[in-house]
């Protein structure tokens, strides 16, 4: 009996020491309140929020090349690996997975912002790193409902605002059913965390939003907005810091972020390669090749135009585009360069040219022409003045994710003169202004688990 | 103190010390009056025992009170016999037919087959020995009714996918728990790089003394919160006091590929097959000239052909056993492999065991459990890509041929003459990119018995389950995988740990002749750790150059660490009136660090009770029955499947921007999160008839699973796509059957003998409950309520549109050919309505011939490889194509065709996901046969060995389906996607014993 007390002495001890062995944390993460309770973690937070923005399904490829292929300046390839091919088509369902991950993936970046915005004047820390953290997380927001509004909803100059459905506006990430702000809600929440951001940011070099990449977003926004005075006034604010130049030799600017072009960039390093997924990889013949350049694309340039460099002839015979080449010798590898100079230029010109100062508008686009080695503008009709300035752009931006919002936004028909001739995917040659293909449905699993959500017309 | 109070009693209730013994004495004979080595006897009511010697003597020490002694074997019935005067007690044993003392694991204690009141299925070595494949879960499938294993791929070592009883979960595990010699151990995947990697086929089967599945309460609830997925216990071999035996095991086979009713177009068909596809398309003939000219059908390549090939197996091993009454051992090494049948793929194995059992005294013995085993695998540069032979085989078109015909040489696929989208020749790639899993295990258990009463008996055990996995990813700067990077290396290595004790009391006393009643009780501690890093590197001088340390450039560098601990108690008491009424109640409480801090503990019960009818009076005189028993349970079990820490809001930190480390939120807050809980009702029937020769069990079950984890979808709006929660019901209730039947029974050894096993089960399972009673789509499958868990769910295929060629969806009212605007229906369900296994044994002198069937009917599976290769030109270039694929298509106006007009990047979307692709899955296969030869006792007398068997077999020889993929045995979801197949294999084989 002595030994059956001294077990069951032993199995008591066993069990009461265990009590504690039950109180595991993880070891590669912390819980929220945790990791948020400094201004380090707070810092930390906000590199998380600039990692989403990397997505692959956003600027790590996906909302640049969709941009694209929806439009003129490439083709899809005959033959190809698959990817995209219902946003060449036009033949998108609500359930497409690129779409949905563009949605999730903003709203995404939006919590990682919002829970920084709502909780870092909680904290204790220097006034100035909060400052500039909360100012990075507020562009860093209105970005993301940018984004989502250009593409989920009817360009605001092309509807009626203040009726016409955007995107929820979520300030206060929880779960929940939010309804659809109208477009000119969504704008005003954008312009307005922009300009919050005046006073608390500095310029922390370009890899991070600073002050002079806030006012470079709210230009494009009243752009985008139809506010051409503001457009006007924020794109000449960043071009007069005099911090940023048109670049002499563009091709070398796109080889490495950090050129004297960019406003904000949103850097890749190499380790951060997706190897066969990275943005150049879609357009180098190295990688999957399937975006090549159309006609309509070479076709706008001069001969002299330094821009052609970034269009060269395979062996294939068929054209590629080197934009994204291969960062760090990586290929394809690519830091967007979100927010450039040359952009705010041709912003102007184009809020210039809609205001009829139009002399001043040429004048833009010949500051960036000069460097471009393409020939001065001279003589052009008032009428054509801008005409000239959306080809500038084009020309210019061409490949980087504008193409399809600057014919939306216009509200110009999309035609592609090099279509179904064997060498592309067989698609539609154009787009009409009115089609409602113009806007992407809402995904499917959204309208599934929100009783609020109201789809777009014509899904 | 609560949880302590079974202890307590067990041992407050024990009975009085030992006093005054007497030794009693005899021999143990078969019928035959052949003696019987390693025979136990036993003190009935105690645990004073003793085995007998090689002459079948026996000598033991009875203590005071005791009357009756119990004398056992395996294949013999238990006999008891009451002791009088006399000191010597002679005892002839008789064969046990109906196997009623066969003795049955059941986790932390044994039975015998008539004591039991659960449901436990049980294999035994006799199916599991000598079959070559590697991993135990292949094994038993077919074997035990309600046990359903498939896997992801048939390379040989891959994850299988176990399932007892139907799926009884949504989002937290699903497979069973796995048990081996009493210890729970961790099983599943846990390679990082390869496609899949089963750590249980680290346990070499031959090894293997016999599995049993435990599938009610009853038999679960000791499991507690992980058993309601069933539980799967690995029982080995041990020695047995007697003359040393040694055999020797050697195997060799072959295998060969086997695709099925898949049959890819040639050369000149796909040829043919895209120029019209082209012309369909309004190209011009020049046009197609140009795309397709006439010269690429001189280099034409069979893919298929090059990516499979003839597999070997071989398989040595030696065993050593036996010992004396005081100390038993069983020894084995073997050494295992296996080709796959895809090139660039095989599985070795490394194995070596010592289980060793010595008792020290009447009062204390031990024993030590010791296995390692070290396994490597190739895998076929990691399965479903593009870049793996098993896609290269079909994505590849025959149009491409594998070598320069200028040249002579491989391409490597980066050439310009190269056109296929991949970028990759596996021929060329897959010897140079080899992906490789090495898997070091070591199961080690030592166990410390201690009589402290005669009929009071502690145990202490210690186990480590040490995983040890390196892994290994390798791309040649020359292949299309490695020259982005120009040539990287990935290494990975995963370690794991899992550390149990157990501490157990176990009684046991009979009251008179009629009350029999036994109690156990058990403390266990299990903690897990596992750490992993990867490591990647890039930049390689020269493809010979193998290591990290050879790489230019350091990509990342990845390490996790996770951990998990169980604190449990748990006991189970029996009682038995006569052996004619058995009740049996268990209970088990478990704390474990994955539940939520408001949930921390869980109790778990059962209660279950059978009754010998046979044993009754009103039965005695119908001689018909032999044996008739009816068994009921009821009772809860758990699963804690539900990952390691579920619960907490938290931030992870895997992220970074610019070099500078990110974190962002990983998981919502949830501190009520808990385990799932399965209720389970079980009633069965043992039955045995006209002089045991037909045997059986027919059970009916519920299984109902509650507060089931669910990721439920949220709004995105959110920042998150979906939430944990402790919602939905879920249910499986069917029947099984079980039947032994001897046929033709001889009266001598070396007759003619016939017996038939076989095995039938049906489950039903459907979703009883979800949130808000929505629908959660599940890609091409859904879950709504009433309907089952594998519920297809797609766009319903209406055939071709005769005016057009266009292919035609069902909507609300009618068809479409706008796919966008069909509706999605339930049209199938990838849980099969039936499972069963039929084993023919025949013998006759010294030949044995057994015949293994299994069937797997009403299921359906999507072919989601047909969208690739049967696409109507949307794989226009990409793909090779099935022959199907040019049949049978739309043509002219009015025709009625089974496939839409082929053109150039498809018909409206032909190929997508629907019905069209959703086939029946049902099999019937020949997965065993074997004839063997055993030396008759004359020829093995003068040979001085004491057996030699010779065997030839066949494993999956034929395979009656209709389905059109590679095979039949898909992935538990029913969603296939060029899944490895498996091959056809041939063996011969002896075993030596000396």
């Amino acid at each position: 009996m002595k030994f059956a007390k001294y077990i069951f002495f032993v199995i008591a001890l066993i069990a009461i020491s265990c009590e504690d062995k039950l109180e595991l944390q993880p070891a590669q993460s912390l819980a929220t309140e945790e990791s948020l309770s400094d201004v380090k973690g707070m810092l930390t937070a906000l590199y998380g929020a600039y990692d989403m923005l990397q997505d692959l399904n956003i600027y790590g490829r996906d909302y640049i090349v969709m941009a694209e292929l929806e439009a003129d300046l490439v083709y899809l390839s005959l033959s190809n690996s698959n990817r995209y091919v219902q946003n060449y088509t036009f033949l998108w369902t609500p359930d497409n997975a690129n779409i949905t991950a563009v949605w999730n993936d903003y709203y995404t970046v939006i919590l990682r912002c919002n829970n920084i915005i709502n909780n870092i004047d909680k904290i204790e820390g220097d006034a100035a790193e909060k400052n500039q953290i909360k100012g990075e997380a507020l562009a860093i927001r209105a970005l993301s409902h940018f984004d989502l509004v250009r593409v989920f909803a009817k360009q605001y100059t092309q509807s009626n605002p203040t009726a016409d459905l955007g995107v929820p506006v979520v300030l206060e990430s929880k779960i929940d059913e939010p309804t659809r702000n109208t477009i000119a809600e969504v704008y005003n929440q954008i312009t307005s965390d922009l300009e919050a951001t005046k006073g608390l940011l500095t310029d922390k070099g370009k890899f991070r939003f600073g002050p002079d990449a806030a006012n470079a977003l709210l230009s494009r926004v009243y752009l985008y907005k139809g506010d051409y005075a503001n457009a006007e006034k924020f794109a000449s604010d960043v071009i007069n810091t005099n911090k940023y130049a048109i670049a002499d030799d563009i091709i070398a600017a796109f080889k490495a972020p950090g050129s004297s072009e960019e406003i904000f960039t949103l850097k890749f390093t190499a380790s951060e390669t997706r190897g066969s997924d990275n943005l150049g990889r879609f357009f180098n013949p190295s990688g999957y090749g399937d975006a090549r350049v159309a006609t309509d694309c070479i076709s706008l340039y001069e001969p002299s135009d330094k821009r052609l460099g970034f269009i060269y002839k395979h062996t294939n015979n068929q054209m590629y585009t080197n934009k994204f080449f291969a960062q760090d010798g990586v290929d394809g590898l690519f830091s967007p360069k979100i927010l450039r100079i040359s952009e705010m230029y041709l912003t102007r010109a184009e809020a210039r040219a809609k205001q009829n100062k139009f002399a001043d508008a040429i004048a833009d686009l010949n500051a960036i022409r000069a460097k471009r080695s393409a020939s001065a503008l001279a003589g052009i009709a008032d009428a054509d003045v801008f005409q000239t300035v959306l080809d500038e752009r084009r020309r210019e931006l061409a490949f980087e994710g504008h193409t399809k919002f600057d014919l939306w936004r216009n509200g110009l028909d999309m035609v592609r003169n090099q279509c179904n001739t064997g060498i592309e995917l067989d698609a539609p040659c154009n787009l009409a202004a009115s089609s409602n293909l113009r806007v992407y449905p809402i995904p499917t699993r959204e309208i599934d688990v929100n009783q609020n959500m109201v789809q777009n017309s014509g899904y | 103190m609560k949880r302590l109070s079974l202890v307590l009693l067990l041992v407050l209730a024990s009975g009085i010390a030992l006093l005054a013994q007497r030794t009693i004495r005899g021999t143990i004979t078969d019928d035959q009056g052949e003696p019987l080595i390693g025979a136990t006897v036993l003190a009935k009511g105690t645990s004073v025992g003793s085995v007998s010697d090689i002459d079948g003597s026996y000598a033991l020490s009875v203590p005071e009170g005791v009357t009756t002694l119990v004398f056992s074997y395996t294949g013999f019935s238990t006999q008891e016999v009451q002791l009088g005067a006399s000191d010597v007690v002679d005892v002839s044993m008789s064969p046990d037919i109906a196997q009623l003392s066969e003795v049955v694991v059941t986790g932390y204690s044994e039975t015998q087959r008539k004591k039991l009141v659960a449901s436990v299925s049980t294999i035994d070595n006799k199916a599991l020995e000598n079959v070559p494949l590697p991993d135990v879960n292949q094994l038993i499938q077919g074997r035990a009714p309600g046990v359903f294993s498939t896997a992801a791929s048939g390379q040989p070592g891959a994850a299988q996918n176990v399932r007892v009883r139907g799926t009884g979960s949504i989002t937290a595990g699903r497979g069973p728990l796995y048990v081996i010699d009493g210890v729970i151990v961790q099983s599943g995947d846990f390679s990082q790089q390869a496609t899949s990697n089963d750590i249980l086929s680290n346990i070499n089967p031959n090894d293997i003394d016999n599995v049993s599945i435990l599938k009610d309460a009853a038999a679960t609830a000791l499991y507690g919160s992980r058993g309601s997925n069933g539980v799967i216990l690995i029982t080995t071999k041990r020695g047995r006091a007697g003359k040393s035996v040694i055999s020797a095991k050697m195997q060799y086979g072959i295998t060969q590929p086997n695709i099925g009713n898949f049959d890819l177009m040639n050369g000149q068909e796909i040829w043919d097959y895209e120029r019209q596809v082209l012309a369909n398309s309004g190209r011009t003939p020049e046009q197609i000239d140009a795309a397709r000219p006439a010269s690429l059908l001189d280099n034409d390549f069979d893919w298929v052909d090059a990516a499979f090939r003839q597999g070997q197996t071989r398989n040595l091993e030696l065993q050593a056993s036996g010992g004396n009454d005081k100390t038993r051992f069983f020894l084995s090494g073997g050494y295992f492999t296996q080709d796959g049948i895809l090139i660039d793929s095989d599985f070795s194995r490394l194995s070596l065991r010592s289980n060793i059992d010595h008792t020290a005294s009447d009062k204390l013995d031990f024993s030590l459990n010791f296995n390692t085993s070290y396994t490597e695998n190739l895998n076929a540069v990691a399965g479903n890509r593009f870049a793996s032979p098993l896609l290269g085989a079909f994505v590849n078109t025959p149009l491409q041929p594998a070598y320069n015909p200028a040249t002579g040489q491989l391409y490597t696929g980066l050439e310009d003459a190269w056109t296929i989208f991949s970028g990759d020749n596996f021929l060329y790639s897959s010897p140079l990119n080899p992906v490789v899993n090495e898997n070091l295990r070591i199961i080690a258990k030592v166990a410390a018995n201690y009589n402290i009463l005669k009929n009071l008996r502690f145990s202490q055990t210690a186990n480590i389950d040490y995983v040890d996995i390196t892994e290994n990813v390798f791309q040649d700067p020359t292949t299309g995988d490695g020259s982005n990077t120009n040539g990287s290396i990935t290494d990975s290595y995963t370690g794991t740990n899992t550390l149990t004790t157990q501490s157990m009391l176990k009684y046991y006393n009979s009251f008179g002749a009629d009350h029999n009643f036994d109690a156990f009780a058990v403390f266990e501690y299990q903690k897990f750790d596992d750490r992993r890093f990867t490591a990647n590197g890039v930049g390689l001088a020269s493809g010979k150059l193998k290591t990290l340390n050879s790489t230019a450039t350091p990509q990342g560098v990845t390490g996790t660490r996770t951990e998990f601990a169980f604190v449990s108690l748990l006991g189970q008491a029996n009682y038995n009136f006569r052996e004619k009424y058995f009740l049996t109640a268990s209970v088990r409480n478990d704390g474990s660090s994955r539940f939520g801090a408001n949930n921390r503990y869980a109790t778990f019960y059962s209660i279950g009770a059978s009754w010998a009818l046979s044993e009754e009076a009103f039965l005695d005189n119908i001689n018909l029955i032999n044996n008739l028993r009816l068994r009921a349970s009821y009772g809860t079990s758990g699963n804690a499947e539900i990952g390691n820490f579920p619960s907490q809001e938290l931030y992870g930190f895997g992220n970074s921007y610019d070099d500078q480390p990110g974190s962002s939120p990983t998981q919502i807050a949830n501190p009520d999160l808990t385990w799932e809980v399965s209720k389970n009702v079980n009633v069965g029937l043992d039955f045995a008839v006209l002089e045991n020769r037909l045997s059986g069990s027919i059970e009916w079950y519920q299984r109902r699973g509650e507060d089931l984890l669910l990721n439920v979808p949220v709004s995105s709006t959110s920042g998150f796509q979906t939430a944990l929660r402790n919602i939905g019901k879920i249910e499986n209730k069917g029947f099984e059957v079980n039947l032994s039947a001897t046929i033709f029974r001889s009266s001598n050894a070396k007759g003619f003998n016939w017996n038939i096993d076989a095995n039938f089960s049906a489950n039903r399972n459907k979703i009883l409950e979800l949130p808000g009673g929505e629908d959660i789509l599940n890609g091409r499958q859904i879950w709504r309520v009433g309907e089952p868990i594998r519920a297809f769910n797609m766009q319903v295929w209406a055939g071709v549109d005769p005016a057009n060629g266009k292919p035609l969806w069902e909507t609300a009212e009618g068809t479409t050919s706008t796919y966008s605007q069909a509706v999605r229906k339930i049209v199938g369900n990838a849980e099969p309505d039936f499972l069963a296994g039929l084993n023919n044994t025949f013998s006759f002198a010294g030949f044995s011939l057994s015949a293994f069937f299994n069937t797997v009917q009403g299921h359906e599976i999507y072919n989601g490889s047909r969208p690739f290769v049967e696409s109507d030109g949307q794989r226009y270039g990409q793909f090779n194509n099935i022959v199907e694929a040019g049949q049978n298509y739309w043509k002219a106006p009015g025709d009625i065709a089974l496939r839409p007009q082929p053109k150039v990047g498809g018909n409206s979307g032909s190929n997508s996901a629907s019905s069209r692709y959703l086939e029946d899955g049902s099999y019937i296969r020949l997965r065993n046969v074997t004839l063997g030869y055993t030396l008759p006792k004359s020829v093995l007398d003068k040979m001085r060995l004491s057996n030699v068997l010779f065997y030839v077999q066949g494993q999956n020889l034929l395979t009656i389906t209709d389905y059109s993929g590679f095979d039949p045995e898909a992935e538990e979801d029913g969603d296939e996607f060029f899944r490895y197949p498996v091959g056809k294999s041939f063996t011969f084989g002896l075993d030596i014993s000396f």
